[in-house]
C-alpha cells in the first residue's frame, strides 16, 4: 500500500483547469519526482497535498486513511512537510527561532527555552551538515543559499513522514545540493517518502526512484527513472520530440558597431575593473560560479548601485549611473532575476505590467490612452505568444513562463537597444524556454545587443556569441567561437585552464 | 518591503558549502536600542544639570511624566510587531480614565478602586478585541479600523464624562503616583517614586512576554505574514492577541492617568495615540513590523516626556515646545536611519 496516494484530483481556478483526473502515489522510503512544464499542474498537486488549497474533486489517501488537510499547519502536524521555492522562513527571526517556530522547546513555566533552542538548532544544523550557519543569526543577514538551507533544515527537523521538496534547492551550489541530497537519502532509509520537484533533470536522475509526468493538468505516466532516458521523459513532458534546442546563430558581421562599452567598472570589492563591449546583433554571455559579480554587473549597469566607478558608454555617449531612469534614457533595459518582486507587480493586470515602463508612450496629456495601450499590449502578446485569458487578469494568475514573457515584453516596449537579462529562463518550462531563445535571436537579428547572465551552461554555449567568465568580481576569461564549450566554462569558472585574459 | 527582501544585502563571493555565517555583533544588532537609551540618558543629564533641585519630589515628577505613555506604548509596540498600528490607544486611555472616575462613589466611607480597575481592564480588553476581530477576521486595514474605533471610544467617554470631574480615592492616587520609603523605608534605601515600581512591572511583563511563543508569532506575522501562515502560525489569533493586549495596556495607562490627575477627563489620553507611535519608532521598532523591543519603546516614551521639562528649564517658551519636540524626534529617527546611506544598492534604500 502506498504511503501517500492521490487519485482523480480535479482543480480549477476560475475558468482555467489546473488539474484534471490527476493521480500519483509515493511509497515509504521512495523519492518520487513530479515532472512537467510550468503550468502542467505539479505545484497545484503538491499544494493540495500540503493543505495550501483544497481539491475540487478526488481523494488523497495517506497512511491508509482518506485525508483533506484544511491548512499547512494540519498537514504538517500529520507529517506531510513541504519545502517550497518561495521561502517560508521569517526574515526578522533568528535561524533557531525559525527552525522551531510553533514547536519551541519550553521550560516548566511554559516560556520558550532559548538556550535549549539554540543548542538543539546547532545540533540539527550540524547533523545535516550545515554547521557553518550560526543558529543565532537573523535570516535577513543570511545569503540566499543559506536561507534555503535553513528552510530545508526546518522541514527535516520536523521528522516528516512525507517530505515535499518543490524547487527547494534552486539557490544552492553543487556541494550544498549534495549535502541536502545526502540528508534526504538518510531520511528515506528511515522510511520517509519524498515528493521531489525540480527543473534540473540531473538532480532528478541523481536522487529519484520514480517520476510521474504531468502535462496540461493530467497525468501522462509514471516511469522508473533509471530505466527511462532523458529524451523519453522530456518527450512525455512536452508531448512531442525535443527539437534542436537552440536557434541558429548567424555569424556576427565584422563591422557590427559597438553599442555598449564598459570600461574599468568597479564597485567595492564586488566588481573589480570590469571592461566589456557589446556590439549590435551580439549576445554576450556572463558565466562563472554563482555570486561572482555577474548579477552585480547587471545592477551596476542599470544604475541600481550607488558608488560605481568606471565608465559606461552607449553608442559612444556616457551613461549616468544614477538609477534605472538614467539607464532607460540611455536605451538600456534590465530583465531582473526575480520576476516576482522586481520584474513584475503581481497583483496588477497583465496589460498594466507591460506598459509600466512606457507609460509616456501610451498616454496623451498624462492620461493613459486605452487604444494605444491595447495596441502596445496586443502587439507584444502576439509577438511573444503570451498565453493569457485577457489583458485584465492579474499577472500572478499566469504560469511562470508566461509571467516571464510579460516581464520581457515590458522592456521590449521601451525599444531599448541593449537588453540586460538575468537568468531569464530560470524556473520556466522547456517550451517557454525555447520561445525565449528564439526571441533573443530575433532581437539580435534586428540589431539589438543582449547581455545574458545565465546559470545554465548549455544556454551560454548554445545562445551566446561570446562569454565572459567572472570570478570574484572580475572577468577571469573570455571565451568565443570553438573555445566556447561547457568544459571551458567550467574550468574557467573554478580558475583553472588557460590564464586569465582581459576582454 | 518585498523589494528590499529579494535583494537583501548578501555577501557576494564564492559560496562553498562549508562557509561560516555568523550572527552580527551585539552592538550592531542592538544599535537602535543603544541609541535611544543614550538619548534618554543624555536628556536626563541635561535636565539634572539645569534643574534647580533633584529631590524626591522632582524625581517623582519626572518618573510620573512618562508613565502613562510608557504603559500605552507597550500595547502599541505589540501591535507594531505584527505590522499593524493602533490609533485608538489614546481614546481608550481617555475612556478607561473616564470610567474609572465614575465607578467609585465619593460618599463611600471605604472607597475601593478594585471595581473601577477591573472594569477598566475589561473595557480595554473588549475594545482591543473589537479592533483585533475587525483586523484579523474582517481583513480591514488596521489604520482605518482603529481610526474609526478611536472616534467611538471618544464618543462613549464623552457620554460618561461630558466635562472633567469624578472621584478617585486618595489611596489610589498614592499607590500609583506617590513616593515610596519616604518616611519609614528600610535603612539605606532612599525614597523612590512609586512610578518606578509600575515601570518595573511593565518591564517584567515584557521580559516574560518576549520569551513566550506568542511574541515569536507576533514578530513572525509582522515580518512575513505568508511565511508565518505556511509555518503553521495562526495569523488571525496572533493579531487578535496583539490588539487585545494593546487595549489592556491602554486601560492600564488610563488607570495611571486617573491616579496622576485624581479625576476623569474624556480627552485625558488622546495625545497618547501619536506619542505612543513616536515612542515605538524612537525605540527602534520597524513600522512595517517584525522587529523591535519594548525596552526601546519605554526609553522612547521617556524621551518624549522629558523634552518639555528640559525645554522649560532652559527657558524656551512653551509656544516653541512642539517645534522642538518634533525636531528632536525627526533628528533621532534620522540618526537611526543613517545606516541606509551606506547601503550601496539603491533597491535596499527604498
Amino acid at each position: 500500500m502506498p504511503l501517500l496516494e492521490a487519485t482523480g484530483i480535479d482543480k480549477r481556478f476560475g475558468g482555467v483547469v489546473a488539474l484534471r483526473d490527476a493521480a500519483f502515489s509515493c511509497e515509504a522510503g521512495e523519492i518520487h519526482a513530479l515532472l512537467g512544464e510550468n503550468g502542467a499542474g505539479k505545484s497545484t498537486m503538491v499544494k493540495i497535498l500540503c493543505g495550501v488549497q483544497p481539491a475540487d474533486a478526488g481523494t488523497v489517501v495517506y497512511r491508509g486513511q482518506p485525508v483533506s488537510h484544511r491548512n499547512p499547519a494540519e498537514a504538517t502536524a500529520a507529517g506531510i512537510v513541504p519545502v517550497f521555492q518561495e521561502l517560508s522562513v521569517i526574515p526578522d527571526l533568528s535561524v533557531a527561532q525559525n527552525l522551531f517556530l510553533e514547536r519551541e522547546p519550553r521550560t516548566r513555566l511554559g516560556l520558550v527555552d532559548g538556550r535549549r533552542m539554540q543548542r538543539d538548532a546547532a545540533a540539527l544544523l550540524e547533523r545535516l551538515g550545515f554547521g557553518g550557519i550560526d543558529p543565532g543569526a537573523t535570516i535577513r543577514d543570511l545569503p540566499l543559499a543559506e536561507r534555503q538551507l535553513v528552510e530545508i533544515a526546518k522541514a527535516l527537523g520536523r521528522d516528516p513522514v512525507v517530505l515535499v521538496l518543490d524547487e527547494a534547492t534552486s539557490a544552492l551550489n553543487r556541494q550544498q545540493v549534495e549535502q541536502v541530497f545526502a540528508a534526504v537519502r538518510r531520511l528515506c532509509d528511515g522510511g520517509t517518502g519524498v515528493v521531489f520537484i525540480s527543473h534540473r533533470m540531473d538532480e532528478v536522475r541523481a536522487l529519484c526512484d520514480r517520476a510521474t509526468v504531468f502535462r496540461d493538468g493530467q497525468t501522462v505516466g509514471t516511469v522508473e527513472v533509471a530505466r527511462a532516458s532523458t529524451d523519453e521523459i522530456v518527450q512525455m513532458m512536452i508531448g512531442r520530440p525535443l527539437r534542436e534546442a537552440f536557434p541558429p546563430r548567424p555569424p556576427l558581421p565584422a563591422d557590427a558597431p559597438p553599442l555598449l562599452e564598459v570600461r574599468h567598472l568597479t564597485w567595492g570589492n564586488d566588481l573589480r575593473d570590469v571592461s566589456l563591449t557589446v556590439r549590435a546583433g551580439e549576445v554576450l554571455g556572463l558565466s562563472g560560479l554563482e555570486g561572482q559579480g555577474q548579477g552585480d554587473l547587471l545592477f551596476a549597469l542599470f544604475g541600481v548601485y550607488a558608488g560605481v566607478g568606471g565608465e559606461v558608454l552607449m553608442r559612444g555617449q556616457p551613461v549616468r549611473l544614477g538609477g534605472p531612469r538614467g539607464a532607460m534614457e540611455a536605451d538600456l533595459a534590465l530583465v531582473p532575476e526575480d520576476r516576482k518582486t522586481q520584474g513584475l507587480i503581481l497583483p496588477l493586470p497583465v496589460g498594466e505590467n507591460m506598459t509600466l515602463a512606457t507609460l509616456a508612450d501610451v498616454s496623451r496629456l498624462g492620461v493613459v490612452d486605452p487604444a494605444r495601450e491595447a495596441a502596445a499590449t496586443g502587439r507584444m502578446t502576439g509577438a511573444l505568444a503570451i498565453k493569457t485569458p485577457s489583458m485584465d487578469v492579474p499577472v500572478r494568475s499566469l504560469s511562470g513562463g508566461n509571467q516571464q514573457k510579460v516581464a520581457i515584453a515590458k522592456w521590449l516596449l521601451t525599444e531599448a537597444r541593449v537588453i540586460l537579462m538575468h537568468d531569464p529562463t530560470r524556473g520556466i518550462d522547456v517550451g517557454a524556454k525555447q520561445e525565449i531563445y528564439a526571441l533573443i535571436r530575433e532581437l539580435t537579428a534586428a540589431g539589438h545587443g543582449i547581455v545574458l547572465f545565465s546559470t545554465d551552461l548549455a544556454e551560454v554555449v548554445g545562445l551566446c556569441d561570446r562569454a565572459l567568465v567572472m570570478y570574484e568580481g572580475a572577468v577571469a576569461r573570455e571565451l568565443s567561437g570553438p573555445d566556447l564549450t561547457e568544459a571551458n566554462l567550467v574550468s574557467a569558472a573554478v580558475g583553472v585552464g588557460a590564464p586569465a585574459a582581459a576582454s | 518591503m518585498a523589494t528590499a527582501e529579494a535583494s537583501a544585502p548578501t555577501a557576494p563571493g564564492p559560496a562553498p558549502a562549508d562557509r561560516v555565517v555568523r550572527r552580527r555583533p551585539f552592538a550592531v544588532r542592538n544599535a537602535r536600542l543603544l541609541l535611544v537609551w543614550g538619548l534618554l540618558l543624555a536628556l536626563l543629564a541635561v535636565y539634572v544639570a539645569k534643574a534647580p533641585n533633584f529631590r524626591p519630589r522632582e524625581q517623582r515628577t519626572i518618573a510620573n511624566s512618562g508613565l502613562t505613555l510608557a504603559a500605552a506604548s507597550l500595547g502599541q509596540t505589540l501591535v507594531v510587531f505584527t505590522g499593524g498600528i493602533d490609533l485608538s490607544v489614546g481614546p481608550m486611555v481617555s475612556l478607561t480614565n473616564s470610567v474609572a472616575s465614575a465607578a467609585t462613589d465619593k460618599q463611600d466611607p471605604n472607597p475601593s478602586m478594585l471595581k473601577a480597575t477591573l472594569l477598566a481592564l475589561l473595557i480595554g480588553a473588549a475594545g482591543g478585541a473589537v479592533n483585533g476581530a475587525l483586523v484579523a477576521y474582517g481583513r480591514l486595514q488596521p489604520i482605518i479600523v482603529t481610526l474609526a474605533t478611536a472616534s467611538v471610544w471618544t464618543g462613549i467617554a464623552l457620554h460618561i464624562r461630558p466635562k472633567p470631574g469624578g472621584y478617585v480615592p486618595p489611596d489610589f492616587v498614592e499607590l500609583l503616583s506617590g513616593t515610596a520609603f519616604q518616611k519609614n523605608g528600610p535603612p539605606g534605601v532612599p525614597p523612590l517614586p512609586k512610578a518606578l515600581f509600575v515601570l518595573a512591572g511593565l518591564v517584567l511583563f515584557w521580559l516574560v512576554f518576549r520569551r513566550t511563543r506568542l511574541c515569536s508569532r507576533l514578530l513572525a506575522v509582522g515580518s512575513n505574514e505568508g511565511s508565518a501562515y505556511m509555518s503553521g502560525v495562526n495569523v488571525q489569533r496572533a493579531q487578535m492577541a496583539a490588539y487585545t493586549l494593546a487595549g489592556i495596556s491602554a486601560a492600564v495607562a488610563g488607570l495611571i492617568a486617573s491616579a496622576q490627575t485624581a479625576t476623569g477627563n474624556a480627552w485625558a489620553g488622546n495625545v497618547l495615540t501619536l506619542n505612543s507611535i513616536a515612542a515605538v519608532v524612537l525605540g527602534g521598532a520597524a513600522l512595517a513590523g517584525g522587529s523591535g523591543s519594548y525596552l526601546g519603546s519605554l526609553a522612547g516614551a521617556y524621551v518624549i516626556a522629558l523634552i518639555p521639562s528640559v525645554l522649560f528649564f532652559y527657558g524656551v517658551s512653551p509656544f516653541y515646545q512642539q517645534l522642538f519636540q518634533g525636531s528632536i524626534l525627526l533628528i533621532a529617527v534620522s540618526i537611526g536611519a543613517l545606516g541606509v546611506l551606506r547601503v550601496r544598492n539603491r533597491l535596499d534604500r527604498l
